[in-house]
């Protein structure tokens, strides 16, 4: 671990199958669980090569995420290549891509975090949160760091 | 809840259940993909802060034994009270431990009755799908100063049931025994709150009798004799689980939003058997629309409608819907299921098709290789 894109990194690993193999009955891997019903996807929901776990109410279309317990996708929200931790929630038609979003953290309706990687060397993962809120179609920029507890 | 007293009837497999308890009881039937319907009660008396519990099983308990342990997911496992799995009390007079009724099981746990120190005990059903708010079904009761209180649904239930009828000083003045659909009176979720005391004689009066049905028989002697009895109305999701039709329309119910908001109120959670297990994974072609899917499955193809319990394999090309899939079974490629319980370690070969009906859905039982 270390630095933010790292973290990213060793999530999305998760994704590949050849990689590690988290269903060996001989590797057991322990964690506290917070008790949830099962995750639930709605008609409209689209889940691609992601992982999705217990207390996860999905709506929209996620691709290439790993998404902790209790996330909520919204209808028409986009979640691609990144990484959301417990209780957070992307609004309704909301963008999330290559970014980290912590815990608790709302991504309001519309509103755009992160961006595809375009080869300049400024490029990063975006990352907000835990318990940011941000608002209703704000653009938060790739590579950018959203912590202090409040609104962008 | 110092003066309360839980006890829960995890008995009764009821041979209209068919494969699905023909190795456990109703109470331990696999429910909303992670659950057991007994989970229910027990969180529902937890959530009240009544941990001194006990469970009377009839046969086929094994896997509830297993599921509960020492009660330690619902705060029961104590060095004083605490939880007591009560199992069957083989005498004859006892039908070897085949209870015919609730009072002839209580009968059988009698020093188990008599030897608690609350005043109150709070009787429920094993296969009650319900979340109830009993710390507000004990306020109710503790100020009406009734003898008992009985929860009732604020809905009719889909199959047969008793129903509450009352007088007009409020209180019940009549029991109507198994009906169907609507029709006068309240409909009973068999959910209690009762003097202990009242219970015991209740008992013993059966006992000399020979009656053993709680409904029939005690619950009219009670009334009889001129107790009180209050109902309360569980405002919200609730059935008691005796078919297979009811368990599959209780669980397609789940897939409702309001449904599970009635029962996994953040106030009241519904505690489980822990299971420490991966997340689940979504391949290339996954879809999955309107479903509840627990952890550690693997979709690579198409469910819809469907409840996936964990470890649940979908392969590519297969497609589901209207199903209900339990444990560890395994979809294989090009399979179609429509209205299908699969039980646990089921697995389907690939290419094969199975449809039953929502009315009379296909169960498969456990460990079946088709």
């Amino acid at each position: 671990m270390g630095t933010i894109t790292s973290l990213w990194d060793a999530n999305m690993d998760m994704l590949s199958t050849t990689l590690i193999n988290l269903y060996d009955p001989n590797w057991p891997i322990n964690s506290r669980s917070p008790i949830c019903p099962p995750h639930y996807t709605g008609e409209k929901a689209e889940i691609v090569h992601s992982i999705v776990t217990e207390g996860c109410e999905i709506d929209g279309h996620v691709e290439n995420s790993v998404l902790a317990p209790s996330v909520r996708v919204e209808e028409g929200a986009q979640v691609i290549y990144s990484v959301l931790m417990p209780g957070a929630v992307v609004g309704k038609d909301a963008v999330v891509e290559y970014a980290i979003i912590g815990e608790n953290t709302v991504i309001e309706a519309g509103a755009h975090v992160g961006a595809a990687p375009d080869g300049t060397e400024d490029w990063g993962v975006a990352t907000c949160g835990p318990d940011i809120r941000i608002r209703s179609g704000a653009q938060v920029p790739a590579a950018a760091m959203i912590y202090t507890g409040g609104e962008v | 809840m110092r003066r309360y007293h839980g006890i829960i009837f995890a008995y009764h497999a009821r041979p209209e259940l068919r494969e699905l308890t023909s190795a456990r009881t109703a109470a331990s039937l696999p429910f909303c993909g992670r659950y057991r319907l007994i989970d229910f009660p027990l969180s529902s008396l937890r959530n009240a802060g009544i941990l001194n519990v006990g469970v009377i099983m009839q046969r086929d308990y094994q896997s509830l034994l297993d599921h509960i342990g020492s009660g330690k997911a619902w705060d029961m496992s104590r060095k004083n009270g605490g939880l007591r799995m009560l199992p069957p009390f083989g005498l004859p007079e006892y039908h070897n431990g085949n209870y015919n009724g609730t009072i002839e099981a209580l009968n059988a746990v009698s020093t188990y009755v008599r030897g608690m120190e609350e005043e109150w005990i709070v009787l429920m059903m094993g296969s009650l799908c319900a979340n109830i708010d009993l710390q507000a079904v004990i306020r109710q009761h503790e100020k009406s100063g009734a003898d008992a209180t009985a929860v009732c649904a604020d809905h009719t239930p889909m199959g047969i049931h008793h129903r509450y009828i009352l007088g007009e000083d409020g209180f019940v003045k009549k029991i109507a025994l198994y009906r169907e659909g609507e029709s006068e009176g309240y409909p009973s979720l068999e959910c209690y709150i009762m003097r202990r005391s009242m219970l015991v004689e209740m008992m013993d009066r059966c006992r000399a009798e020979n009656l053993y049905l709680f409904h029939r028989d005690a619950m009219n002697l009670f009334l009889r004799d001129g107790g009180k009895m209050e109902i309360y109305i569980h405002r919200g999701y609730a059935d008691v689980i005796k078919t297979v039709e009811q368990y599959y329309r209780a669980s397609m119910d789940m897939l409702k939003a309001e449904n599970r908001r009635q029962m996994f109120p953040a106030g009241r959670p519904v505690r489980t058997k822990e299971h420490e297990e991966v997340s689940t994974y979504y391949g290339e072609h996954a879809v999955a629309r309107n479903s509840l899917i627990a952890d550690n499955c693997i979709i690579e193809g198409e469910v819809e409608n469907c409840i996936l319990f964990s470890g649940v394999r979908i392969e590519a090309g297969a497609k589901l819907h209207d199903c209900i899939i339990m444990r560890n079974s395994i979809v294989g490629k090009g399979v179609e299921l429509e209205y299908v319980i699969a039980d646990k370690n089921v697995s389907f070969a690939p290419g094969v098709k199975l449809t039953g009906n929502p009315k009379l859905p296909t169960v498969v039982p456990k460990g079946t290789e088709i």
